[in-house]
């Protein structure tokens, strides 16, 4: 469910289907993805999930499912 | 052996019974398995066919009822799966119980009652359930320890209801294969010996026997051991030490079930790859499967995360066999020195220091603004409880930073999203690029923050030898090896090339740093420790397997006389005891060697320091000799012949044994177009049965045993020093039966004359 929400939302940033965002996605400028972009799928995730992604931790999200796992994780401590 | 008809009779319905039971509940029990499988079959095609495979996010409240619905199938189905593994292991225990359902009976007659019970012990227990009698005992069941203890007469056990005292009539052993009665005896002490006799003179089967029927008294008491949280065994080469570890780790997972102790929490540490894949099979054939067998190696891949680390087997070939006799002594030296109590008390000081004097604060600011001075975040650490490890103590102090920043953050975004504003480029996206900024420098003081909050051991580790007046100001009252200066140097060379293993001795002190600074997690449930080959190990192998399995029990077993590359004593053991510092601990000595003939122990016994006794469990055999020929290939052609004789006398295993694996490289080499029969060479790789022909290195010979072996090249080169006094003691001792010597040039001075062709 995460996955699919994040996966969504990046797809819509970068105008590209769903169905090209995978679990292993870069996040990196190789993959077209700019800083400016990986701002916006943060600021909308944080809105879409209501939560709060600090700004040191962006850094990590290596590929798409680091950015989930994280999501996840914020999810079960807000429980 | 004299029986009366009668007895004979008897023994003869009693096994048709027990076989019969066995066979009776081996059927049902396989019928079980069959019905259970059909369940667990038929369980999982509903579960997939009625429930969604796939519950994306199993914590979310909408997906919760997903859940349960899905826990309705999946209860009963492990709940089968676990019923079906059980009685898989019945099926098995009572497969081996066909073959041969006990080896010894004991009549007893426990206090205040008027019979004699006979009781039938064997590898598992059988009873028969609808009357409940017990068939078969398993023989670490408590009453079974009379049978290894006591004699005719007055006996006792302990029980868990407390002591139980009573009167041993007979004590009787069996011989039962496939089903069948071969023989059976009444035993008392001298005819057990016999017994054992007998079965020490067999030829070594290709792998380690179990011994339940032979254990003998001394050993008994150590495998049935509860009391102690560290035990440990010095023990003569033969003397069964390796067979102890393993029988008592099997009796302690028998002990355990009623506390729910499970193989999990019982770990062996075992001193190479080929020693382990030998002992695998001797553990199931005790009854307990899945013991878990670790290497010293491996611990260190799984603390350091790295995989290039030098294997001890590679740091003995180096030490043994480097051209360089310059290198080899430094590297043993400075094995020698990082293993000591010394070095490990240095890295303690060091831990100690490190956030005085090594962690690199920063002054911090956020939002154009102080967020801390690096005094500051310094003495804040400090102030934090020591009793906490040092990565908790920063990982807080990280916290209470960050938590300041997230107070600020959003004030700091207003200002951003301002700045951005009045850039009229960015009218569009002012929300995301100053996120994106935000972003940005978030990163960087994440960054200057971890550079002092995350820890690299490597690093440090390579920093304190890096600085000497440093290093020698930490040493300060500990005793220094007087070559010292030179393996600093080493050290810090080794440790400046990128590429290739890590030392060992550096892999362990880097560990031991890892552990004390960041600890580790996955090893807090072992609660039994059993460690084989203990004078291998070094003090700070004992400060790492303490920091490891804090809360366990230890099993400790080792043979001073049998250290490799280094020299050791009795002192072992104080050392041993004080850095695990348990409460109740005792040194058991074995000295009594089973394996070899007297002749061979004697002729071994000159390889040790006067005052060391060796008893040999008495069994004659042929005296060893020392053979040369006027040039090595015509002492190959002895070697080749002696193997033929080895052949001819139908030993099943022969070992020839070389100082180091180039050495026995260059043997094969030489000899495998000569013997007859195919010669495999041991190295560390090989995966093996022992039952042929073997060169091998001694290293890799040690907890090994051969029919007959053969020791090449004992001439002066080879074999002089101290260290090689311990290698020759260690290749003699693993002869069972036949012992022989070769050599071309000139013999080693280590050899006694009173032997054949030694010493001339």
């Amino acid at each position: 469910m995460i996955f699919e929400t994040v996966a969504g939302i990046l797809a819509e940033i970068l105008g590209i289907d769903d169905e090209d965002i995978e679990k292993d996605t870069e996040l990196t400028r190789e993959y077209g993805i700019k800083s400016v972009d990986l701002a916006k799928l943060i600021t909308e995730c944080e809105r879409k999930f209501q939560i709060t992604i600090h700004d040191e931790d962006v850094h990590s999200f290596r590929y798409v499912n680091d950015l989930v796992e994280y999501i996840r994780r914020v999810q079960q401590a807000m429980q | 052996m004299e029986q009366s008809q009668r007895s004979q009779d008897f023994e003869l319905k009693r096994l048709e019974q027990t076989i019969a039971l066995a066979e009776e509940q081996l059927t049902s029990a396989r019928q079980k398995n069959e019905e259970n499988k059909a369940a667990i079959v038929a369980a999982k095609k509903e579960m997939i066919e009625d429930t969604p495979h796939f519950i994306s996010n199993l914590w979310s409240l909408e997906n919760f009822y997903e859940l349960v619905h899905l826990s309705q199938f999946a209860n009963p189905v492990l709940g089968k799966v676990s019923e079906y593994e059980m009685e898989a292991r019945k099926i098995l225990a009572l497969e081996k119980l066909l073959d041969s359902p006990y080896f010894a009976r004991i009549d007893f007659k426990f206090e205040g009652e008027a019979e004699f019970e006979k009781i039938y012990i064997g590898l598992s227990s059988l009873r028969d359930e609808e009357t409940y009698e017990m068939f078969v005992y398993d023989w670490r069941s408590p009453v079974a320890s009379i049978f290894y203890r006591f004699g005719i007469g007055q006996a006792f056990y302990d029980s868990p209801g407390g002591q139980m005292s009573g009167e041993v009539a007979l004590k009787r052993q069996y011989e039962i294969h496939q089903g069948k009665l071969d023989f059976f005896f009444d035993a008392d002490v001298q005819i057990m010996d016999e017994f054992l006799r007998k079965l020490l003179s067999q030829n070594a089967s290709s792998k380690m026997k179990t011994i339940v029927e032979t254990i003998q008294k001394e050993q008994d008491l150590i495998i049935r051991d509860l009391e102690m949280d560290l035990m440990m065994v010095q023990g003569a080469a033969g003397s069964g030490k390796t067979s102890v570890a393993l029988h008592r780790a099997a009796y302690l997972m028998y002990q355990g079930l009623a506390d729910k102790l499970s193989y999990n929490n019982i770990v062996i540490i075992s001193p190479n790859p080929l020693f382990e894949r030998y002992i695998a099979n001797v553990l199931p054939e005790l009854g307990e499967n899945n013991i878990n067998s670790l290497l010293f190696e491996e611990i260190l891949h799984s603390v350091l995360q790295r995989q290039q680390i030098q294997t001890r087997n590679q740091y003995l070939e180096y030490v043994l066999s480097s051209s360089s006799r310059a290198d080899r002594t430094i590297v043993k030296k400075s094995m020698e020195f990082k293993g000591s109590r010394q070095f490990v008390e240095l890295l303690k000081r060091f831990i100690a220091d490190l956030p005085k004097r090594w962690l690199e604060f920063s002054d911090l600011y956020y939002d154009g603004k102080y967020l801390a001075d690096r005094q500051s975040l310094k003495a804040e650490l400090l102030k934090r409880d020591k009793e906490f490890l040092l990565s908790f103590r920063l990982k807080q102090l990280e916290k209470s930073i960050l938590k300041t920043v997230h107070k600020q953050r959003e004030d700091r975004l207003e200002k951003l999203r301002k700045q951005v504003a009045k850039r009229p480029e960015h009218t569009f996206e002012v929300e995301e690029v100053a996120r994106m900024l935000s972003i940005h420098e978030s990163t960087a003081l994440i960054k200057k923050i971890r550079k002092f909050t995350e820890l690299d051991c490597f690093e440090l580790y390579r920093r304190l030898f890096n600085d000497k007046s440093y290093f020698y100001s930490l040493a300060k009252g500990l005793e220094l090896p007087d070559c010292i200066e030179a393996i600093i140097d080493f050290t810090r060379e080794n440790l400046q090339k990128n590429d290739g293993d890590l030392p060992f001795d550096d892999a362990l002190a880097i560990a031991f740093l890892h552990l004390k600074t960041q600890g580790y997690r996955d090893s807090k449930d072992i609660k039994q420790v059993v460690i084989d080959e203990a004078q291998d190990y070094y003090p700070i192998h004992f400060e790492i397997i303490n920091v490891l399995f804090p809360k366990a029990r230890y099993t400790i077993l080792g043979d001073i006389n049998q250290t490799i590359g280094k020299q050791e004593d009795l002192s072992l053991y104080d050392q041993v005891s004080r850095i695990l510092n348990r409460k109740k601990s005792t040194l058991v000595t074995l000295e009594k060697s089973f394996r070899c003939t007297q002749e061979i122990l004697r002729y071994s016994a000159q390889f040790l320091d006067s005052g060391f006794e060796l008893r040999s469990f008495s069994r004659e055999g042929e005296a060893p000799a020392v053979f040369t020929a006027s040039s090595s290939s015509a002492v190959d052609g002895l070697i080749v012949e002696e193997v033929k004789t080895c052949r001819t006398r139908n030993y099943q295993s022969i070992g020839l044994i070389c100082k180091t694996e180039q050495d026995a490289v260059a043997l094969y080499d030489r000899l495998k177009d000569q013997v007859e029969q195919q010669v495999q060479l041991i190295n560390s790789n090989t995966e093996i049965d022992l039952k042929g022909v073997f060169i091998i290195p001694v290293y890799m010979a040690k907890g090994l045993e051969f029919d007959a072996v053969l020791i090449c090249d004992v001439d002066r080169e080879h074999f002089h020093s101290e260290d090689d006094k311990n290698l020759l003691y260690i290749a003699c001792t693993r002869a069972l039966h036949r012992l022989n010597l070769f050599y071309s040039g000139e013999i080693s001075p280590l050899l006694t004359a009173d032997y054949p062709g030694g010493g001339k």
